[in-house]
């Protein structure tokens, strides 16, 4: 086995990679608790959330 | 007879896009033929018109970021209205800032040209820009939603609106009718507003209030019922004579792109895909009344987020995640299996259009936290991602009837040919920007333009039919 092959194993397979997901870390929110209601009762009322 | 920007020597070149969210390419067809809507119809006969696929899933939030960084969710990171928080199954609603990819407007900034945005969704909380951005739905107030400040109490002043009351207007006829011409009005007048006022390289402007008349009408307008009928005329000729009087004040130079995000149809049927995991095993709670997935059992191995997207359940990315990384591939293979037999018990149809796995549907470095199936809606059947529901069917709620639809989005380009499609909205982006003759980089889209036509002469050109 080469080097390189060696290395190439040692890369974690994606399901074992660390995920990058969009969304707030801790204390980033932009949104306030009545924004988050404002936003879910606009969402509730065109059917999502429901 | 009309020649592309490029080769229009010295006059500036700028591009002015004219969103109609939700507006089927099927119905505008429909429309336009029988003589309503004349500058659209106009419009068209010198353009090319093409149905478009919508984002996936097909939501606006998710649809438009689609739009504005040429980048399929996998690209972007946002992949609907709402998603889990990162390592938990709270749920939050992501919004501009979890945008970290570049915009077009940072794409065309970083060369010295200026955007002019008003009401795009999914572009709340407003940040500085090389330009002026009106943040659009779901934006909760006007407050934040303005930059440049200065704006902000000009909107005010005018009485802009960001959108309809929507529980007001999904409750009656005539609430959704005064709100509907109110908010298009004064959106209307913003756009003149800043037409008059503001430079601009790129103007881009939504008109969502189309979205909000088909969410609570379409299926009573496709049923026939006269009022309902002639609300949508009465609107759409608003909006045609908005059209006509842009298309007659735009600078010469300009070239003009109209579309939409989605489609639109009749609503028949909810499937509460939460309700179906239950009922085959996959999902369960650790309370006989579930307000969100947060009380998820760990023991469940997928979930579901509207519309269409299911999870599986992952131990190591969210604290009640139980399916090892190995064991992932074996449980969606199952779900796939399983969804075959999503059919609606009264008629055997399939209660969704397309099932498509995430490596199929998404392409960037969010991809991996995107869901592992997506279904496409099919008309007929919305996809609700419920915790609470017990009944995998039911009726649409009240006072709704209308939903999108995945396919019929429509794309028109004034005097362009366009290469063979199919058409994407993450093609927008370098598309305008090719326009603007700015090289894209980086992007995922690819121009729509045919590279025969690009500052060739081109004749009326319409396809799409």
């Amino acid at each position: 086995m080469t080097a390189t092959q060696d290395s190439h194993d040692e890369v974690p397979a994606p399901e074992r990679a660390p995920v990058l997901e969009a969304g707030p870390g801790p204390g980033e929110d932009a949104y306030s608790a009545s924004d988050e209601e404002e936003i879910a009762a606009r969402l509730e009322a065109l059917g999502y959330l429901e | 007879m009309r020649r592309l920007g490029r080769e229009r020597g010295a006059q500036r070149r700028r591009v002015f896009v004219l969103g109609l969210d939700g507006t089927p390419h099927s119905w505008l067809r429909t429309e336009t033929a029988a003589g309503r809507l004349p500058n659209l119809a106009a419009l068209f006969r010198s353009s090319s018109v093409v149905p478009m696929r919508s984002s996936l899933p097909s939501v606006s939030s998710t649809a438009w970021t689609t739009f504005l960084t040429g980048r399929d969710p996998g690209g972007h990171g946002l992949f609907g209205f709402m998603d889990c928080r990162p390592a938990s199954h709270e749920l939050y609603f992501p919004n501009l800032q979890h945008v970290t990819v570049p915009t077009i407007w940072d794409a065309l900034g970083a060369r010295g040209k200026r955007s002019v945005l008003l009401n795009v969704p999914g572009t709340y909380p407003a940040r500085p820009i090389p330009g002026v951005l009106v943040s659009g739905f779901v934006a909760p107030s006007l407050d934040r939603s303005v930059h440049p400040p200065r704006l902000l109490a000009r909107l005010k002043a005018m009485g802009y609106r960001i959108d309809l009351d929507n529980w007001a207007a999904r409750g009656g006829f005539e609430a959704l009718e005064t709100d509907l011409f109110t908010t298009f009005e004064r959106r209307a007048e913003a756009i003149r507003m800043l037409l008059a006022e503001e430079p601009w390289d790129l103007f881009v402007t939504v008109l969502t209030e189309t979205d909000r008349l088909y969410h609570f009408l379409w299926n009573t307008m496709a049923a026939g019922d006269e009022r309902a009928v002639d609300l949508f005329h009465r609107f759409h000729a608003r909006v045609d004579e908005l059209a006509g009087w842009l298309f007659d004040t735009l600078p010469d130079g300009t070239e003009l792109i109209a579309l939409s995000d989605h489609g639109f149809a009749a609503e028949r049927t909810d499937v509460f895909t939460n309700a179906w995991l239950r009922e085959r095993g996959y999902l369960a709670f650790d309370t006989s009344e579930p307000k969100g997935l947060a009380a998820i059992s760990p023991a469940s191995t997928v979930y579901s987020l509207d519309p269409g997207r299911f999870y599986v359940n992952r131990s190591g990315r969210r604290p009640r995640g139980s399916v090892p990384p190995e064991r992932a591939g074996e449980v969606v293979e199952r779900l796939v299996r399983d969804l075959a037999d999503l059919r609606d018990p009264a008629t055997g149809e399939l209660a969704y259009g397309r099932l498509l796995r995430r490596e199929d549907a998404y392409h960037g470095p969010f991809a991996p936290a995107g869901p592992d199936v997506v279904l496409t809606l099919r008309p007929g059947y919305e996809l609700k991602g419920s915790s609470a529901a017990r009944s995998v069917f039911g009726p649409p709620g009240d006072g709704l009837g209308g939903m999108h639809a995945a396919d019929d989005a429509f794309l028109c380009v004034r005097g362009a040919t366009l290469r063979d499609g199919p058409y994407d909205l993450h093609d927008l982006a370098p598309t305008i920007l090719e326009l603007l003759g700015v090289e894209p980089e980086g992007l995922q889209g690819r121009s729509v333009l045919a590279p025969a036509a690009v500052g060739a002469t081109v004749g009326a050109v319409e396809v799409g039919r």
